[in-house]
């Protein structure tokens, strides 16, 4: 009993011995940590003062980003230096030689290390958390709970990050592989992924990068990558309310291991052999997880060049020399870490057997990643097994909110905008739409081509980006990039599907009248702001008509109007809001329930003056050429089908609008391009410079431009002055024709 | 008294020690000599429990003394490269040692301090090898350890430390009844302070013998004929040394002392002197016999 004691105390004098022999560096650290956080929080408040808006700005879990990095940091260095006297053997002879256990003396000094991490970070986090609370009286809000939450997890991770580097330094010999494979190790899983992620990418066809076993292995297996999720999830979180507590288990989950780390490097530390500390060791587990990773990384490095030296072709003709390719560099990368592990070549070719062993690891991935994934490619789910489909926002863009394409709004209470970037639609219409656009892309991928698609392709070009939510609970996604896929599937698509996603999606829906700052009307042309005459109509009151119509006649607008416009749009409506937002939306003449509110506040709508247009010039290209939204990327097309040179000194860019808006482009000179090409290739540009014949095509054109529009390939181009004025589908041959 | 039962230690799959036995008595002073690399600092490792067996046991007073937290309480081991912490002064470094052993006498490291003149507050890093070596011996024997373990104990000492620590250990041995175990490649160092040498070479005991002034067997003559003698006329001798000069002849023999000395009298030297042997040359002649001699190295 009393030799219990004895030890016992003697266990908490080494560890008070610890803390004490380093407290300079844990000083030094504590003030890298002040510099970090509370310094930097406190010099935007005070530089912020006269602007301040809202505390949460100032004081919410994003200030603390820099304590969770800087302690994660910190858990690492410290776990090395604090492990580095069993590193040495002068060092060594006296520790072991001390009356202590071996699990005391490891457990003492590694918990002082953690104490070290932990203690400065306390410290810091309430310096940063009450200094301000305490003296700055315009605090009014702090999501304390969340700052809680958010340290509990930093500490939590700092503690995971601090036992993988001790685990490691346990098996190893000097503190500078404790260092290089801690920071390796800790980052081992997510390495790994990513690698295959990358692999799979240009590899597999349909591969997602939401993968979700890899999505999760990179996110998860690591508790530095998932602390930086966490922060990133922290910083777009809704910062009001408690949403930010998510991964807590996985939190949860890390520190357990991070505890059994403990316990086992603390066995291992009993059964550790003095006699490996100070020598490299390329024998343990360790040296051997480092040369798989260097191994493969190294093999997959070496088919991005042999991908890039073949520069395109078909995957299938990649496969042999991709597989020479990795067992070349896995070699290397043998050689390589092998030589720095055992500080020479010598005994390298005595380990052929383990090269073969490791080299084979990774190339059973490659060679699965080039024969279909084990039928990850041809895998379609069933409708009945499918609960619902994730899509991002944009891909069914409708009349959007400008600067908020690809986000799905949400709005909490207080009034703020909150954002998603993804749409889950669980209608079965739309899940057997995209299950139709699945099996489409799947049938067309022989012969399959690289993930890089030539710029223009004879077939219908679209990317898709889904996600199955499974009924099984899992999830599948899918992403096929710029894939050739047969016009009339991606019709049916958007028909299946697009009434939903724009019922979820559209942003318009969600705007209240007490949002609105301002309306407007321009004409169907896009130009100019027209006048409006509300009479005693209060202005607030009929903005809150207009909005309540548009959302109406938006909603009661089918799939099939949208395809396929018999008639141009009416006018266009303006729309700001409080937020800062904006709102162009094209009123199509079947927006009834808007014409009628026009037609009392703003009646000139209907009258398209084109007298400013000097010209216009239409394009009769050929039908697979696919969409374009400017006559700046019309030329671009034109000319780089080599069917004209380029004017030189004209023409250095090009603007693309990828989801079909009408870009007013400023190139002073695009009328001489067009004057140019209509006198060099008539078949290709009419110029038109009757007054009469702009008028009517300006009144007449289909003006709202979809990306997923079927329509004739005939595109005009108004000019007014130099510039380019408007680009316009046109409905059909007759008007070019008179 | 400690006992190395069978013990095998090995490094990559090779033995440093190999099977090797030896019986330390409580209150003496164990000298451990041996070529480089025989093993020597490897075992007062392993005694000290810093290296973990491959076979075999050390035993103290009966028990194991891996994990034996009692034993190593009452142990020193000074390295052969003194530990000390970076920046840190002997006053830190008595602070640091006086919590873990029980038996640190504060009065000893008070008269230790003065016996070898070292500033007690400057940083050790700064001291010189020997300075460095006595700082560690002055810590060592303020824990009044009852083992000692001095690998290569009198490595940068002046002559008059060398002879201070003599001292010193001889004191505390008749003072505390300590048992002091020290290895050194000076064999001339253990004339006067082992009462025990062995002789370890590629971690097989060679030599285990008492330290009394009795070469044990090993017998060295000096012998004058008549005539000038012939070589060979020696031949039925374990000879491990031959010179001549003149009729005069040098040998060093191995073999019983009586037996020897009968039968090189039964050759009727008209000269027969039995010469000291020194612990040296001992030493010399043994690991000659193991192979380690210089005739074969050069």
């Amino acid at each position: 009993m009393a030799l219990q004691n004895l030890y016992k105390n003697k266990n908490v004098a080494m560890f008070l011995d610890v803390m004490r022999r380093n407290r300079g560096i844990t000083l030094l650290y504590t003030f890298i940590l002040f510099l970090c956080g509370p310094f930097v929080c406190f010099m935007n408040m005070v530089g912020e003062t006269n602007n301040f808006k809202n505390s949460i700005e100032y004081l919410g879990p994003h200030a603390f980003a820099g304590l969770t990095v800087g302690a994660l940091v910190a858990a690492l260095i410290a776990a090395t230096f604090t492990n580095s006297h069993f590193h040495s053997r002068t060092a060594l002879d006296a520790y072991y030689a001390l009356p202590l256990k071996r699990e005391g003396l490891f457990l003492s000094h590694n918990l002082a290390g953690i104490a070290c991490v932990l203690l400065p970070l306390i410290l810091n986090w309430l310096f940063e958390l009450l200094v301000p609370l305490a003296f700055m009286s315009y605090i009014q809000y702090v999501p304390l709970l969340s700052i809680f939450d958010l340290f509990v997890k930093t500490c939590a991770m700092a503690i995971a990050v601090y036992a993988i580097t001790a685990f490691v330094a346990v098996q190893v010999g000097t503190h500078f592989e404790t260092f290089l494979f801690g920071l390796i190790i800790n980052f081992a899983v997510p390495i790994l992924a990513g690698i295959s992620m990358i692999l799979f990418s240009g590899a597999l066809y349909g591969f997602s990068d939401k993968a979700q076993a890899l999505v999760n292995m990179m996110i998860y297996a690591s508790p530095g990558v998932l602390m930086g999720y966490i922060l990133v999830d922290t910083s777009m979180a809704k910062i009001y309310s408690v949403s930010v507590f998510g991964h807590g288990l996985a939190a949860l989950v890390w520190f357990a291991i991070a505890a059994l780390l403990l316990l086992a490097a603390t066995y291992l530390f009993r059964r550790r052999r003095a006699e490996i500390s100070g020598r490299p060791q390329p024998r343990t587990i360790i040296a051997f997880i480092i040369k798989i990773i260097a191994l493969y990384g190294a093999g997959i490095l070496m088919i991005f060049i042999c991908v890039s030296l073949l520069g395109g072709g078909r995957i299938k003709d990649w496969f042999l020399p991709s597989v020479i390719f990795y067992i070349i560099g896995a070699a290397l990368a043998f050689a390589m870490v092998e030589g720095a592990l055992s500080l020479g070549f010598k005994d390298m070719l005595k380990k052929w057997k383990q090269f073969a062993l490791m080299a084979l690891c990774g190339l059973i991935v490659v060679v699965c990643a080039y024969t279909g994934g084990l039928g990850y490619e041809t895998r379609i789910p069933k409708a009945d097994s499918v609960k619902s489909v994730t899509v991002p926002g944009w891909i069914f863009e409708s009349q959007e909110l400008s600067g908020l394409n690809g986000y799905v709004p949400e709005y909490d209470t207080k009034g703020m905008y909150y954002f998603r970037n993804d749409l889950e639609l669980n209608g079965l219409e739309s899940i057997n739409a995209f299950i139709n656009l699945h099996r489409a892309f799947v049938d067309n991928r022989e012969p399959r081509e690289p993930a890089i698609a030539p710029q223009y392709q004879e077939e219908y070009s679209i990317s898709a980006n889904f996600t199955y939510k499974l009924k099984s609970g899992f999830d599948m996604s899918r992403n096929y990039g710029s894939a050739s896929i047969d016009k009339s599937v991606v019709k049916d698509l958007y028909l299946g599907a697009s009434e939903e996603a724009d019922e979820k999606s559209n942003t318009l829906y969600t705007v209240n009248p007490e949002h609105v700052s301002l309306i407007y009307v321009r004409d169907r042309l896009g130009i100019g702001a027209l006048n409006m005459s509300y009479g005693p109509t209060a202005q607030k009151t009929a903005y809150g008509e207009f909005l309540a119509a548009l959302q109406t006649d938006m909603k009661s607008e089918t799939a099939e109007q949208r395809l396929a416009p018999d008639k141009g749009r009416a006018c266009v409506l303006g729309m700001n809001l409080t937020s800062g937002h904006s709102a162009e939306i094209s009123i199509m003449p079947w927006y009834t329930n808007t014409i009628k509110l026009l037609d009392k506040y703003c009646p000139d709508y209907k009258n398209i003056d084109a007298s400013e247009y000097n010209s216009a010039y239409i394009f009769n290209i050929p039908e697979n050429w696919g969409h374009f939204n400017s006559a700046s990327e019309l030329l671009s097309r034109i000319y780089e089908d080599d069917a004209a040179p380029w004017p030189e000194n004209k023409v250095s860019a090009m603007y693309y609008d990828y989801y079909g808006q009408v870009n007013m482009l400023t190139y002073g000179t695009t009328a001489e391009y067009l004057d140019e090409l209509a006198e060099k290739q008539p078949e290709l540009v009419t110029k038109v410079t009757d007054a009469d014949k702009i008028q009517a095509m300006a009144s007449n054109g289909i003006s709202r431009v979809y990306y997923y529009s079927f329509q004739p390939n005939i595109y005009a181009v108004f000019v007014e002055g130099g510039y380019e004025g408007y680009i316009d589908a046109l409905p059909c041959y007759p008007i070019i024709a008179n | 008294m400690i006992s190395v039962a069978s013990f095998t230690k090995k490094f990559d799959g090779r033995p440093a020690l190999d099977n090797i036995s030896l019986n330390i008595s409580d209150n003496s002073v164990y000298g451990l000599l041996g070529s480089n690399g025989s093993g020597k600092s490897t075992l007062l490792r392993s005694i000290a429990g810093v290296y973990t067996p491959d076979g075999g046991d050390i035993l103290a007073d009966g028990k194991t003394v891996f994990k034996n937290l009692e034993f190593k309480n009452s142990l020193f081991f000074v390295s052969d490269e003194p530990f000390y912490f970076a920046q840190s002064s002997l006053t830190e470094m008595s602070g640091f040692y006086k919590k873990f052993y029980t038996g640190w006498n504060e009065n000893t490291y008070r008269r230790l301090c003065e016996v070898f003149p070292l500033d007690a507050s400057a940083r050790i890093a700064g001291f010189s090898k020997g300075m460095k070596r006595q700082a560690l011996i002055i810590l060592s024997l303020s824990c009044s350890p009852r083992y000692l373990l001095l690998d290569e104990a009198f490595d940068g000492l002046d002559p008059v430390m060398r002879s201070a620590l003599k001292k010193v250990i001889a004191e505390k041995i008749a003072d505390s009844s300590m048992t002091v175990i020290v290895t050194s490649h000076n064999v001339g160092e253990f004339e006067n302070l082992c009462d025990t040498v062995a002789i370890i070479h590629k971690g097989r005991k060679v030599l285990e013998r008492e330290n009394s002034g009795d070469a044990g067997n090993i017998v060295k003559a000096q012998l004058a004929f008549a005539a000038e003698p012939d070589a060979g006329m020696f031949r039925d001798f374990d000879v491990l040394n031959f010179e001549m000069r003149g009729r005069l002849a040098t040998l060093t023999i191995r073999g019983g002392f009586g037996e020897t000395q009968a039968r090189l009298e039964a050759m009727n030297p008209l000269f027969l002197d039995i010469l000291p042997t020194t612990l040296e040359e001992i030493f010399i002649y043994e690991m000659e016999a193991a192979g380690y001699g210089a005739s074969k190295l050069i």
